[in-house]
C-alpha cells in the first residue's frame, strides 16, 4: 500500500508562482487587447465621424447655388436651387432662398436649414494635436466666386484613458450650380 | 458491484460560452471596423461614379454644342431630338475610362420654351458606373449614380458687341502713342493681345483669351500693357473738352463715388454699365472696374503715364474665355430676319410713345430729282448692292434690321436706328455721322438712358470685309496690313484650315476682297477723308483701310468687332469711344437699343441634380 502525502512547501510556491505568472501574462495580454480594441475604437469612430460629415458637406455643397466661405474657413453659407413638382431643379437654376449654412463653433459642425440648426458633430478639432498645424473646415479656391471648396474635418474621440484618438478626411468639392458670369 | 461515477462536463460549457462572447466581441469589432473601409469604399465610388457621370454629361454636351456652334442653328438638334424622352434618349455618348469605370450619358428632353425661337432647353442623363465584371454592360448588382444636367443653347445677341474693339483672330496695336491713341471702352481678342510697337491710352478692360484654332498667337496671353488714365484724370479730360458731342460726350463718366455710389451699392449697379471705373476692386462677388484679363487670370493696373512705374494687383486666377463670333455665312436667315422684322418696342423708358412700333424694317434716302425721300429697300431687303449717302440736311434714314444681297457703299448723315447687312463688302467712303447724337453725361442713369434711347444708332455688318476709305487709292503700306503674317489662318471646328485674309485675292464675284463689285470709279466718285465713324461695326473677316488721310485725326464712335483688323490711322488724335446703349445690362440682361445686332451661340449651364446612387453590397 502506497503511501500518499501532501504538497511540499517548494512544490506549491513553485505553483503559486506559475499561477501568479500565467494571471499576470493572461492580464497583461487582456489589458493590452483591450487598450489596442479601444484604440481601434477610437480611431474607428473618428475616422466614421469625419466620413459622415465630409459626406454630407460635401453632397450639399455640391449641387448648391451661390456658395460663400468664410474668411476664418469655419463658416460656409449656401443656397440650393429650387425645385418643381417632380423634385428636379427648374433650370437655369433660380435660389429656393432659404439660407443654409454648416458652421464650425465650439468643436461643434451645426447644419443651419433656414431656421432650423442641428448638430451634426462633435469633437470637432482645429489644430494637429501632434504638430499644431491648423485644420481648415473650409476653403475657396482663391477666386471671386468659387467653384471649388476643399473640405477638411478633423475629429477626435475617446480611445483609452488619456488617449483621444483623431482622424483627419479632405476632400475637395466641386460646386456645380454656380452661375456663370459674362468673361 | 461497482457503482457509476457520473462526471457534469462544465469546463467546456464555460469554454464554450467564452469563447462565444470573444467572438461576438470579436465580430462587432471586425463589423465596426470593416463598416469603416466600407464606408470609405462607398466615398471614394461616390467620387469616382461622380466623376464618370461628368465625363459622360459633358461628351453628350459636347457633341451637340459642336454642331451647334458650327451651324449656328438648331436645325440638326432638333432633328435629334424628334420624340426624345427619358425612355426614348438620343445622341447616346458612352465610353470606359480604363481602370476606372463607364459611363452612358443621353438627351432625356429637349424643348423651346415660349415662343423663344432663339432658345432650346435641354435635359442629358448620365449614368457613372463601376463595370465590377467587365462586360461592359451595367447589372443590378454593380454600382451606379446617376446626375441629371441641364443647360441652355441660345442664339443670343452677341457678347463680342460689349466691347469697344474685339478681334477674333490676335489683336495688336502698332506705331501708336498714348496721345495718339486713346480708347474709352473695353478690348478683347479671341487670342493673344500684342503691342507690336509704341502704346496707346486704355480707358478700359483688356482681355486676350488661348485660342487654339490658331495657328501662331494662340496662347492668350497680353504682352505690353497700355496706358490708363485714373478717373480723376478722365473726368478732367472730359471736362477741359468742353463737351464735344461728337467726342467727349459720348465718353462714359468717370466713376466718382459721391455721384455713382459706393461700388457694388444698389446705385453703383444701376450706373456700373455706363461708367468708366478705372481701379479694379472685388467685392459682392466680382470684379468692377478696368482689368487686364488673360490666360492667368484678372489684374488690376496702374500706369497714367509712360514716366509712371506700372503696377499690377492680382485678384482672380479665372482664365479669360473665349467669345463665340457670329457666322454671317447664311445671309439668308439675315434676308428672312428683314422680312419679318416688326418694331416691338410701344414707347420709351421716359413713357413716350415709339413712332416707328409696329414698322418692318426700312431705308429711305433722299432723291434730288423728287426732292423727296424715296425708300430703297422692299420688305427690309435690297437685291444687289447700294451706294447711300446722307448729308446734314437730308440725312440717310434706317429702320429696323436691312439686309443688302451684295455690297453697300456708305457716307453722310443718318438719322434712325437700325443695322445694314450685306451679302458682301460694307465700304465706307466717307465719315459717318448720326443726326441725333447721343451724350452720356447726365445726373442719374436714368436720364442718360432717357436722353439717349431715342438717338441715332447705326450697325453695319458685313458677311465680306468693312473697308473704309477710297480703295482706290490704298498703297502698300495699307494693304500689307490686309494680307499675311498681319491676318491670320485659323482652323474652323472640324480642324479644317481657314486660310488668311488676303485682300489682294480675287472672290467668286471676279473682285479684288478689298474693293468693291460697283467698280473703282463708283466709290472714288464720292469718296471723302474719312475722320469720323458713328456706327457699329461687324465683319466676318476684316476690318480695315485708311482713316484720317486729310488729317483731323479720327473719331470711331461704336465699335470694331472684326476677325483681322488693319485700320492705318495716317493722322491724329484718334479715338474710339464705346456706345454703352447696344451692351446688355448687368441689371436687365437687355441693351438699352436693341438695333438686331448678329447673333451667336452661348451655352449657358443650368443645374446639376444627383438623381441616385447604389454603392456595391
Amino acid at each position: 500500500m502506497k503511501q500518499r502525502r501532501g504538497f511540499s512547501l517548494i512544490e506549491a510556491l513553485v505553483a503559486s508562482a506559475i499561477s501568479v505568472g500565467a494571471i499576470g501574462v493572461t492580464t497583461f495580454i487582456y489589458f493590452s487587447g483591450m487598450g489596442s480594441w479601444a484604440r481601434g475604437r477610437g480611431d474607428i469612430d473618428a475616422m466614421s465621424s469625419s466620413q459622415v460629415i465630409i459626406k454630407k458637406v460635401s453632397k450639399e455643397l455640391q449641387e448648391a447655388i451661390d456658395v460663400k466661405v468664410s474668411n476664418d474657413g469655419l463658416r460656409v453659407d449656401y443656397e440650393l436651387p429650387v425645385k418643381d413638382g417632380s423634385g428636379a431643379y427648374i433650370s437655369p437654376a433660380v435660389s429656393d432662398n432659404v439660407a443654409r449654412a454648416f458652421v464650425v463653433t465650439g468643436g461643434t459642425l451645426v447644419h443651419v436649414n433656414g431656421g432650423d440648426f442641428r448638430v451634426l458633430a462633435t469633437n470637432i478639432l482645429l489644430k494637429n494635436p501632434d504638430n499644431s498645424q491648423d485644420f481648415i473646415p473650409f476653403q475657396g479656391d482663391g477666386n471671386v466666386i468659387s467653384r471649388r471648396v476643399q473640405i477638411t474635418f478633423a475629429t477626435e474621440k475617446d480611445g483609452q484613458v488619456h488617449d483621444k484618438r483623431t482622424s483627419c478626411v479632405t476632400e475637395t468639392t466641386y460646386l456645380r450650380n454656380i452661375p456663370k458670369r459674362k468673361s | 458491484m461497482r457503482m457509476k461515477h457520473r462526471s457534469r462536463g462544465s469546463a467546456l460549457l464555460i469554454t464554450m460560452v467564452l469563447s462565444s462572447l470573444i467572438g461576438v466581441a470579436a465580430l462587432s469589432y471586425v463589423s465596426s471596423s470593416t463598416k469603416e473601409i466600407r464606408d470609405a469604399r462607398r466615398r471614394g465610388q461616390d467620387s469616382v461614379m461622380t466623376h464618370l457621370c461628368d465625363s459622360g454629361a459633358q461628351a453628350c454636351v459636347l457633341d451637340v454644342w459642336k454642331t451647334f456652334k458650327t451651324n449656328q442653328t438648331f436645325n440638326a438638334l432638333d432633328t435629334l431630338c424628334a420624340g426624345v424622352s427619358t425612355a426614348n434618349p438620343k445622341g447616346t455618348a458612352a465610353a470606359a475610362v480604363p481602370g476606372v469605370g463607364r459611363y452612358t450619358a443621353a438627351i432625356i428632353a429637349c424643348a423651346q420654351p415660349g415662343a423663344d425661337s432663339y432658345t432650346r432647353q435641354v435635359t442629358v442623363r448620365s449614368l457613372g458606373w463601376i463595370d465590377t465584371n467587365g462586360d461592359g454592360s451595367l447589372q443590378s448588382t454593380e454600382p451606379v449614380k446617376i446626375v441629371d444636367v441641364n443647360f441652355e443653347l441660345k442664339m443670343r445677341r452677341s457678347e463680342v458687341f460689349d466691347f469697344v474693339k474685339f478681334t477674333n483672330n490676335f489683336g495688336y496695336a502698332t506705331g501708336f502713342t498714348p496721345k495718339s491713341l486713346i480708347i474709352n471702352g473695353d478690348i478683347k481678342s479671341n487670342g493673344n493681345h500684342t503691342m507690336l510697337s509704341g502704346t496707346f491710352t486704355q480707358n478700359g478692360s483688356l482681355m486676350a483669351t488661348a485660342n487654339a484654332k490658331l495657328s501662331s498667337d494662340f496662347e492668350g496671353l497680353i504682352s505690353g500693357v497700355p496706358i490708363k488714365w485714373g478717373s480723376g484724370s478722365y473726368e478732367t479730360k472730359q471736362t477741359v473738352g468742353g463737351g464735344d458731342l461728337d467726342n467727349e460726350a459720348r465718353w462714359r463718366q468717370a466713376y466718382n463715388p459721391a455721384k455713382h455710389g459706393l461700388r457694388n451699392s444698389p446705385e453703383y449697379q444701376l450706373w456700373k454699365d455706363i461708367i468708366f471705373d478705372s481701379d479694379a476692386t472685388v467685392g459682392g462677388g466680382e470684379i468692377n472696374g478696368s482689368i487686364l484679363k488673360d490666360k492667368n487670370g484678372s489684374r488690376g493696373w496702374k500706369q497714367e503715364s509712360l514716366t509712371d512705374t506700372l503696377t499690377t494687383t492680382s485678384l482672380d486666377s479665372q482664365a479669360s474665355e473665349e467669345i463665340v463670333m457670329p457666322d454671317l455665312s447664311a445671309i439668308a436667315d439675315y434676308q428672312a430676319q428683314s422680312a419679318a422684322y416688326v418694331d416691338d418696342k410701344p414707347t420709351y423708358v421716359d413713357g413716350t410713345a415709339n413712332p416707328n412700333f409696329g414698322q418692318g424694317a426700312w431705308i429711305d434716302v433722299w432723291n434730288s430729282s423728287t426732292s423727296s425721300y424715296q425708300r430703297i429697300t422692299s420688305g427690309g431687303n435690297i437685291a444687289g448692292s447700294a451706294i447711300v449717302v446722307g448729308t446734314d440736311a437730308h440725312p440717310i434714314k434706317i429702320h429696323g434690321p436691312v439686309t443688302i444681297s451684295q455690297d453697300v457703299v456708305i457716307k453722310g448723315t443718318l438719322s434712325g436706328q437700325g443695322t445694314i447687312y450685306t451679302g458682301r463688302n460694307v465700304h465706307i467712303v466717307g465719315s459717318i455721322r448720326y443726326k441725333k447724337k447721343p451724350d452720356f453725361r447726365g445726373s442719374s442713369p436714368t436720364l442718360v438712358d432717357a436722353q439717349n434711347e431715342k438717338a441715332d444708332v447705326l450697325g453695319l455688318a458685313a458677311r465680306g470685309s468693312v473697308i473704309m476709305g477710297n480703295p482706290k487709292e490704298f498703297g502698300a503700306q495699307t494693304l500689307k496690313y490686309m494680307t499675311p503674317p498681319f491676318t491670320h489662318s485659323r482652323l474652323d471646328y472640324e480642324g479644317n484650315v481657314i486660310p488668311a485674309f488676303d485682300a489682294n485675292e480675287v472672290d467668286g464675284t471676279g473682285t479684288k476682297r478689298y474693293k468693291s463689285v460697283l467698280g473703282d470709279k463708283a466709290l472714288s466718285d464720292i469718296a471723302e477723308d474719312v475722320n469720323q465713324l458713328d456706327a457699329v461695326i461687324y465683319t466676318n473677316n476684316l476690318s480695315g483701310g485708311e482713316l484720317g488721310k486729310g488729317g483731323n485725326g479720327v473719331l470711331l464712335n461704336g465699335s470694331v468687332i472684326c476677325k483681322d483688323s488693319a485700320h492705318s490711322h495716317f493722322s491724329g488724335p484718334s479715338y474710339r469711344n464705346y456706345d454703352p446703349r447696344i451692351k446688355e445690362r448687368s441689371s436687365t440682361q437687355k441693351p438699352l437699343v436693341d438695333i438686331k445686332l448678329p447673333r451667336s451661340p452661348v451655352l449657358i449651364h443650368g443645374t446639376w441634380q444627383s438623381r441616385g446612387v447604389k454603392y456595391a453590397l
